[in-house]
């Protein structure tokens, strides 16, 4: 059947080409050739995009991270790869950190996210949008000011504070290296990832409601019928179902996780400088070397693409690429 | 204070930390700002670098200068031309933009967004002083502006206030414009001791705008010392008692914050060898390492001295003063303390230089200087400041923060006077510490 439908076009095409004329070839080749041209021209507008957006800074970036040179006398394209050398040998302790808080702080807002997104899609009934309305409430104040104000919550004699010392929390963070004096969690890892969870909650909550949203709850009745347990029907059913909200809500938080140095530099202290601080020092702050910020931030992105992909593919699923 | 006030304050705080989070940079499209936004106006960002960088490598050949990690940069010669000068627009546009610290003018007790000293200016000539408060640490604002002065580009400041050894750097850098004296005629009423500092030699650039201490700042709740205690407070005991502990802010700046652990160690600030600085810088990172020290801080250490977050740190003189809480009291360290001197001057290209000159001249009138030093608690550097604080705050005569005895004047060190390769040498090195 199929071979039948291929040949058949192609006889005709014969038939045609038969009997027309050298006029008539031309015309129609004309004809194909605009038609051929038609999707590059649509095209057109978004390419134009992508290259004054995206090729353009890609290519500012990459080549800066391989000048040398300072900041009196300009920096020249001398295609210097040592730059990404130098970097590494001199930041490397805060390129891991910075992955270090970034997985924490997705691995934490994973533990919150599952659950409340959970609540939220089966359980909250006629409560939905009030309660999604709340997760997206503090996006309405600025970022700067929700991070300042974990500086109140966590202060040394602040009520969280109080209550981590009354109930013997205290000594345990400090076991771990994560508090400065007794009594204070400021100015520590501790503090850096609390604002960081914070801030980066909804965008994990989001992806991982509206994934669970769409599951059918007769599924949920199904599982039951054949006897599986709650926790087997989460296991079996909602999760692998909530899987692409699950790792769209990861890579949101994770991707701007890493970069993000804000919440290092209000919460944290002289032992929780990250790599954004660093590319901002390099960029515009004192360190004043171009390249170096230019070849940590191509070293970030490369790092975070690479960790990326593998969990992409290592999750096997193909609806959020 | 209630929670909602204090993070308020906070809030304003980083908003003066943090001005770009907060509103656009001013000046051009550079290279660093189309870098540093990450995206924009691609083309033309890249076309402009472009230009800038031709622009500049034909003067040096090619990648020879390769430094590798080192901030700043020594290129310039020691005698530096003088900033160029801009198209002045002071008679049409009647504003100076002026870049100052943070608490370092008189503000109105009943409207904080009042400033009786610019307004009063106003009324008398008629131009608006645009007043930010983006000068957190001399470093940073460094950072802030360097890119522009370096590319020759308008900085959007005709003034600003920077501490001595920063006068020093821009000027050998040639990156501050020579006063036009004709414009500043209370310029001759300036102290004996202000007229030739070291560094800015007869005062082409400069004219003072305060001179104050760096010492230490005490919250007696949270160190648990009462007033007479603190008083027997040492820098030694800052870093180094475990009482305090994870409760110490310290400046980052490198001239205040290796002065005082020289002071702790023995050594002059103004007569040091290599090792000794390097010893003092050791000395630092070890009360860094031992988390002795919490926070490294430009001039934002204010809440945190009052929230309780610190127990000690380091403060300028002024800023305790002006806080006028029980709570919080100065203290000059067992070993000594440090002075500075903060200064106006007039950056490279700036547009309104007449005005900013006028300006100068007005703070240098006795009776001004002394009700912004009254209020802001420094040292002002004028002749008959004294005599008109009689009519102003006859008190202010017996702080030996606004007018130091011989005692207080003699427990108060400088810091040596530095080339710039080995300044920059210096500030790298402490920034190794400080992060």
């Amino acid at each position: 059947m199929s071979a039948e439908a291929a040949t058949e076009p192609a006889q005709t095409a014969g038939a045609v080409g038969a009997v027309a004329t050298q006029a008539e070839l031309r015309a129609d080749r004309r004809v194909r050739r605009r038609r051929a041209l038609l999707p590059y021209l649509l095209l057109a507008p978004g390419i134009a995009w992508l290259i004054v957006f995206f090729v353009v800074p890609m290519w500012s970036i990459i080549s800066t991270s391989v000048e040398e040179g300072d900041m009196d006398t300009g920096f020249v394209l001398t295609w210097r790869w040592a730059n990404f050398g130098d970097v590494w040998t001199n930041w490397r302790e805060q390129i891991i950190r910075s992955l270090e808080y970034s997985l924490m702080c997705t691995l934490f807002c994973l533990v919150l996210a599952l659950p409340l997104a959970y609540f939220i899609a089966f359980k909250a009934g006629r409560w939905k949008n009030l309660l999604m309305a709340l997760v997206i409430a503090p996006f309405f104040t600025s970022y700067l000011i929700r991070t300042l104000a974990w500086k109140t919550i966590l202060a040394d004699d602040g009520w969280v504070m109080h209550v981590l010392t009354t109930l013997h929390i205290t000594p345990l963070l400090s076991g771990m290296g994560w508090t400065y004096s007794d009594n204070s969690v400021l100015q520590t890892p501790f503090s850096v990832v609390c604002g960081m969870v914070y801030n980066f909650l909804p965008f994990t909550v989001l992806p991982i409601y509206t994934a669970m949203e769409k599951i059918d709850p007769r599924l949920h009745e199904a599982g039951q019928d054949l006897y599986a347990s709650a926790w087997a029907t989460f296991r079996k059913v909602t999760f692998p179902l909530a899987l692409p909200g699950i790792v769209g809500g990861t890579l949101l938080t994770f991707i701007p996780a890493v970069g993000d140095y804000t919440n290092a530099v209000m919460l944290g202290g002289p032992k929780t400088k990250v790599i954004g601080t660093v590319i901002e020092q390099q960029m515009i702050g004192t360190g004043g070397n171009l390249p170096y910020g230019a070849a940590l931030s191509v070293m970030l992105m490369l790092g975070t693409l690479v960790i990326t992909l593998a969990y992409i593919k290592r999750a096997g699923t193909e609806e959020i690429v | 204070m209630n929670d909602i006030s204090r993070a308020r304050d906070e809030f304003l705080e980083a908003a003066d930390r943090y001005p770009e989070a907060f509103r656009r940079q001013r000046g051009s499209a550079s290279r660093r700002g189309f870098l540093a936004a990450g995206v924009g106006l691609g083309a033309a960002g890249v076309l402009g670098a472009c230009a800038t960088k031709t622009a500049k490598s034909s003067g040096s050949s090619g990648g020879s200068s390769s430094s590798a990690g080192t901030a700043g940069s020594t290129s310039a010669a020691p005698s530096a031309a003088e900033g160029k000068a801009g198209t002045d627009k002071s008679d049409a546009e009647k504003v100076v933009n002026f870049s100052n610290w943070v608490s370092y003018i008189d503000v109105d007790p009943n409207d904080k967004n009042k400033r009786p000293t610019l307004d009063n200016f106003k009324a008398a000539t008629g131009i608006e002083v645009k007043y930010t408060e983006d000068v957190n640490s001399n470093d940073d604002f460094f950072a802030k502006i360097h890119q522009q002065l370096a590319g020759g580009q308008d900085t959007g400041r005709d003034l600003m206030v920077l501490s001595d050894w920063m006068i020093g750097k821009l000027r050998q850098l040639g990156y501050l414009q020579p006063l036009n004296l004709t414009n500043i005629p209370n310029f001759t009423g300036l102290l004996a001791e202000s007229q030739n500092p070291a560094y800015d030699p007869n005062r082409k650039h400069t004219v003072p705008w305060a001179r104050g201490f760096a010492l230490l700042g005490v919250n007696l709740k949270s160190a648990g010392l009462t007033r007479d205690q603190a008083q027997q407070l040492s820098i030694k005991d800052m870093l180094t008692n475990t009482k305090y502990k994870g409760k110490v802010g310290y400046f980052a700046e490198m001239e205040d914050g290796v002065g005082f652990a020289m002071l702790a160690n023995g050594i002059d600030p103004a007569k040091f060898t290599d090792d000794e600085f390097a010893k003092a810088v050791d000395y630092v990172q070890k009360a860094r390492d031992s988390n002795q020290i919490r926070q490294f801080t430009g001039n934002d250490y204010l809440n945190d001295l009052t929230n309780g977050n610190f127990a000690l740190c380091m403060a300028y003189s002024g800023d305790v003063a002006q806080l006028d809480d029980e709570n919080i009291v100065w203290v000059v360290p067992q070993e000594g303390m440090m002075w500075f001197a903060d200064n106006m001057c007039v950056p490279a290209l700036a547009a309104h230089k007449t005005n900013a000159e006028k300006f100068m001249n007005y703070m240098l009138d006795p009776k001004v200087a002394a009700t912004l030093d009254d209020y802001i608690s420094y040292i002002p550097s004028m002749t008959g400041a004294d005599i008109a604080m009689k009519d102003i705050d006859d008190k202010a005569l017996s702080n030996t923060l606004i007018f130091p005895d011989a005692p207080t004047k003699a427990k108060a060190h400088e810091f040596k006077d530095l080339d710039l390769k080995t300044l920059d040498k210096y500030i790298a090195q402490f920034k190794e510490v400080t992060g």
